[in-house]
């Protein structure tokens, strides 16, 4: 079955885009035409709270034409043509491991596409625990950080520990 | 008595060509030794073996009528017999295919006139789009279109920087390989 779970401190603190992410793994391919970098082996991601450890961190990003391109027809967005490249997607594969807010989650793969924050965490056996509530395991478990939604789908499990006032 | 008067001025006429013939040889052997001093002060930079030595070079390479990539150096020996010019503070420019520019420069280069490979030492600084590398070394494979080096490297870009133990760049497919101790830090416009 599938299990929504609604968690009031999730939305991911707004300050966090301001620091720098820190990366070290022990290799890393980076294409300019494909646009993407991958680091791989003991890969380590920091950004203030948030941390990922993984065997591969694959991250894709827009070029600056197309970023440009984008700009100008999203007439809405006044995000003044910064020149630089803009990471869309991040692909984590291999024992992955996340650490942000008040979660750890672990799946096989985690991807995360920053234009919505969403994280889709892909099992089996993807987890996400709790500290101090439980922890649920599911096949897919997606986080929208936004709004502190998570969804569970496909063999959902969840343990969760009592409260004051426990079941008798 | 004539023939005193005759002798008199064979013997004068005579000395008169010793003298001019040894002021001859006196004036050529002086002139001789200021060539020789004057080249032996310019081969005495030059090293051993070396075929030609130049002062602020302007060296390309063309294929097929375009130009690959032109250097400029403050000076450079070149050693015909194994096919290779050193050269002092080079400064090579790479015309890539997409019209956009490399350049390199560093404390010293050695060039192969043969494969006209690249390699260069000290200070290496590599430029392309953007992105500025700075290693120790650096080679650079003409046929093949590559960068590398195994020696501590990093690269800066407005919105990054890296470093790693080595480096592979390819300039035609775009694609850069660090190996070893990678670790870098991306732009703050980004949220994990």
């Amino acid at each position: 079955g599938n299990g929504y779970c609604q968690t009031d401190s999730l939305p991911a603190k707004k300050g966090a885009e301001k620091e720098r992410i820190h990366i070290s793994a022990q290799s890393l391919v980076a294409d300019d035409n494909e646009k993407y970098a991958e680091f791989i082996g003991n890969v380590k991601a920091v950004q203030g709270d948030t941390t990922i450890n993984s065997e591969s961190l694959k991250i894709y990003y827009e070029g600056q034409a197309e970023k440009q391109i984008k700009d100008q027809t999203d007439k809405s967005k006044n995000t003044p043509g910064q020149g630089q490249d803009s990471i869309k997607k991040i692909v984590a594969t291999g024992s992955v491991k996340i650490k942000f807010d008040e979660i750890d989650a672990q799946a096989h793969e985690v991807i995360y596409t920053t234009i919505d924050r969403v994280l889709i965490l892909n099992g089996p056996g993807a987890k996400v625990i709790k500290k101090g509530s439980g922890s649920t395991t599911a096949n897919k478990i997606t986080i929208y950080r936004d709004s502190g939604q998570i969804k569970f789908e496909g063999g959902v499990e969840g343990v969760f520990f009592p409260g004051q006032r426990d079941l008798n | 008595m004539k023939k005193d008067i005759k002798s008199k001025k064979l013997k004068i006429v005579l000395i008169s060509v010793i003298i001019t013939a040894l002021f001859g040889v006196l004036s050529v052997f002086t002139i001789y030794r200021q060539v020789l001093n004057k080249t032996s002060s310019m081969t005495s930079s030059i090293s051993e073996g070396t075929t030609m030595a130049m002062q602020s070079i302007y060296q390309t390479a063309v294929k097929d009528g375009v130009t690959e990539w032109s250097m400029d150096a403050a000076s450079a020996n070149y050693l015909e017999s194994e096919n290779q010019a050193v050269f002092q503070e080079p400064v090579v420019t790479f015309f890539l295919k997409d019209n956009t520019k490399a350049s390199l420069s560093a404390d010293s280069g050695i060039i192969k006139t043969d494969s006209r490979d690249i390699n260069v030492f000290g200070n290496v600084i590599l430029k392309n789009q953007g992105y500025l590398l700075k290693t120790n070394k650096l080679q650079y494979k003409h046929d093949q279109k590559v960068f590398l080096t195994e020696t501590h490297v990093e690269i800066f870009r407005n919105d990054f920087d890296l470093s790693a133990d080595s480096a592979y760049f390819d300039l035609n497919s775009k694609k850069i390989i660090f190996k070893g101790n990678v670790k870098g830090t991306f732009g703050e416009g980004i949220s994990l």
